[in-house]
């Protein structure tokens, strides 16, 4: 399939990049719109996963991300002297799905549905850069608010939170009033004063 | 509800329908929780074999930024001249102000009458005679003039000089008269 001059240059940024690549980013280097950014770029991860490459590109949310195929881990870790990260524990993995589920979340929440203290594993999640803080909530004691990475959904192989298995969540009281994100929050503060 | 029973019921009773009722309460959240916590792990038994195939895929960091080398801007040679008087400028600001600024405020101090009458002691020792106006020859300022003038009039008045008048009267001769006082003055 012969590729496009988008498609060579949204290989090429993603390559030098490493990290995912916002589709508004991509719009703005290429002076291509959106929806252009994102046929090419689909069609390009189609074309590398037809072929079997050694690299696949991700569709991540709003982003995408170049990665080694998960076939050839085995020789990347042989030849880079490395080993594949840590399986997370069964502690990390719930806290981390309860997180997935009803973010933003706060560490109240999960140890409210787990039933035992989350501290560490919460954290731990954290310096993993799987979950990361959401603003906080606006009840007294105003705790931090939690939510996935994209991270999260490239380790679980997700596109977005909608591909997130369907599960019955369940409503614990009455619901919370929610806080905007920190850089709003001097506006919110001045407007209570 | 509430009101009726707590009207119907004892204090000790009420006491035990509250108990009970947070009995109730307890055993509701207990099971929500249990009831969350199920999906929660239905989920995990979804995403747990995808974690597997996500930990298998590696990234790589971005690559360093490589600055352009070479100056990038572009200048005109005025620009050189008014760098140097922006140097200049500030150069002068760090220096003390001159002197010619305080002129104003600050006089100079003036010049010893004490000295200026041991000067003309001694140019008079010398000739003995001298024109009052040739005294203040090689005066340098008015500072200098006055004193001289108040040396002469002091010189007077201790008897150490006389003036006499010449003819037109304009250039008095200033004598010595005590030489002996006026050596050991000087």
């Amino acid at each position: 399939m012969e590729r496009t001059e988008s498609q060579r240059a949204i290989e090429a940024i993603l390559f030098a990049a490493g990290e995912r690549v916002e589709v508004s980013r991509l719009s703005m280097a290429l002076e291509l719109d959106e929806v252009e950014i994102i046929a090419a770029a689909d069609a390009l991860a189609d074309d590398y996963a037809f072929e079997r490459r050694g690299v696949r590109i991700l569709r991540l949310d709003k982003g995408y991300q170049m990665v080694s195929s998960g076939e050839m881990a085995d020789f990347v870790t042989k030849a880079l002297e490395t080993r594949k990260p840590p399986k997370l524990s069964a502690s990390q993995l719930e806290a981390l799905t309860i997180i997935a589920y009803y973010q933003p979340a706060t560490k109240a929440m999960v140890e409210q549905i787990r039933g035992v203290d989350s501290s560490y594993s919460v954290s731990a999640l954290m310096n993993k850069k799987l979950i990361e803080e959401a603003g906080r909530l606006n009840v007294p004691g105003r705790p931090i608010q939690y939510r996935t990475t994209p991270d999260f959904l490239r380790t679980f192989g997700l596109g977005s939170l909608e591909e997130l298995p369907p599960i019955e969540k369940i409503s614990f009281g009455e619901p919370i009033v929610e806080e905007p994100v920190a850089a709003q929050e001097p506006a919110s503060a001045q407007e209570e004063g | 509800m509430l009101i009726k029973t707590k009207m119907l019921l004892s204090a000790a009773e009420q006491e035990e329908a509250q108990s009970e009722l947070d009995l109730l309460r307890q055993s509701l959240v207990e099971r929500q929780r249990k009831e969350a916590m199920e999906q929660i792990r239905v989920a995990i038994g979804v995403l747990e074999p995808r974690n597997e195939i996500g930990r298998c895929l590696f990234t790589k960091d971005p690559e360093p930024l490589r600055r352009e080398k070479g100056y990038r801007y572009r200048h005109e040679p005025v620009d050189l001249l008014r760098a140097l008087d922006t140097i200049a400028e500030r150069n002068a600001r760090v220096l003390p102000p001159p002197t010619m600024n305080f002129k104003g405020i600050v006089g100079k101090e003036p010049y010893p009458v004490s000295r200026k009458a041991g000067e003309v002691l001694r140019q008079l020792l010398l000739r003995g005679i001298e024109r009052l106006k040739n005294l203040f020859k090689g005066n340098k300022s008015r500072s200098e003039i006055v004193a001289t003038f108040l040396a002469v009039l002091d010189l007077c008045k201790t008897n150490s000089v006389t003036l006499e008048d010449d003819i037109s009267g304009e250039n008095p001769n200033v004598r010595l008269l005590d030489q002996k006082k006026a050596e050991e003055v000087t």
